[in-house]
């Protein structure tokens, strides 16, 4: 019984960790891109642990990205977002 | 037997060493390769705004990027591509299915400088600077513009509305035609220069009046005629 009790407790704090750590990466892809992009701009050098710290890898952020350039809307809402007028 | 075991032992080190240097240049080379992929792409979407601004339809521009992320082309590489093309739709105007012409050549596996060389020379061959077509009950504008500025304007339609300018720094030149079978059609037409601007301006309609006023100022040397005429036929 001792033992479910913790494994409930560990789940449960897992869970709410993980729930902490989703809620920071918005859901719109565009604002996420544009997050991530501004991220690498402000530390070109460490635009790797930008990455990381996103929780994207390199294939995934250039697939976000060429699907926001080949749509006009998305574009702009881009580069507004990066751009900081959103 | 000592000298061999030195020998022995500084040649290991010397291989450790070397590994090390090796590992170290390629660890170094794939940051460099992650970091330049991701500076790349967060430049792309405004290389693709800067394309589809430029003349090159929203659906080509989507070919090409849908043909180089299947291909698997690096970001940086991509990214020059689009602004190679930005830069040759730029100077020779852009060419029909831009897409298509890409797609082509990245499955034929051409990358690099070869790739915006054929960029390059597509557009220098193919491109269509200086004509356009509005049909419709539009309003549009057309600028041809340039350093030796040429262009061919043409408009069609009833009840249309536009204005086309030719404008060149030494010799600009052109022919803007407006034709209308009914009434209410209506035009400004601008050719300016600095040097020598030539053009020509025809107005022809079949209603039963019609009214031209042609302007032509130049800064130099400049040769114009004005007037107007009325009528069935002008």
């Amino acid at each position: 019984m001792k033992k479910q009790i913790v494994a409930l407790v560990l789940a449960g704090a897992l869970s709410g960790a993980c729930l902490s750590a989703c809620d920071s990466e918005p859901d719109d892809p565009v604002e996420r891109a544009a997050a991530i992009a501004r991220d690498i701009q402000a530390d070109p050098a460490n635009a790797e642990e930008v990455l990381e710290d996103h929780d994207i890898t390199i294939d995934e952020f250039e697939e976000l990205i060429y699907e926001i350039a080949a749509d006009p809307e998305q574009s702009q809402r881009y580069e507004a977002a990066l751009a900081g007028e959103d | 037997m000592i000298v061999l075991q030195r020998f022995l032992l500084c040649s290991g080190a010397l291989m450790l060493l070397a590994g090390g240097s090796a590992q170290a240049q390629v660890t170094a080379t794939a940051n460099v390769t992650i970091q330049s992929r991701a500076v790349a792409a967060v430049a792309i979407p405004h290389a693709a705004i800067e394309l589809r601004s430029v003349g090159v339809p929203a659906p080509e521009v989507r070919v090409a990027l849908v043909e180089v992320r299947t291909a698997r082309v690096p970001a940086p590489e991509v990214h020059l591509v689009l602004t190679r093309s930005v830069h040759s739709v730029r100077l020779h105007g852009p060419i029909p299915e831009f897409g298509g012409f890409i797609s082509l050549h990245v499955r034929d596996g051409l990358r690099g400088p070869h790739l915006y060389e054929v960029i390059e020379v597509e557009h220098r061959h193919r491109g269509h600077m200086g004509r356009g077509w509005m049909k419709g009950h539009n309003m549009a504008r057309l600028r041809v513009q340039g350093g030796h500025g040429m262009g061919m304007g043409m408009r069609r339609g009833m009840g249309s509305m536009g204005g086309v300018y030719i404008q060149g720094g030494g010799h600009p030149g052109g022919n803007v035609r407006i034709r209308s079978q009914g009434m209410g059609s209506m035009a400004t037409i601008r050719i300016q220069g600095g040097g020598h601007p030539t053009g020509r301006v025809r107005v022809r309609g079949g209603g039963p009046s019609g009214m031209a006023s042609v302007r032509i100022r130049t800064g130099g040397g400049g040769m114009g005629g004005m007037g107007g005429m009325g009528g069935m036929r002008r």
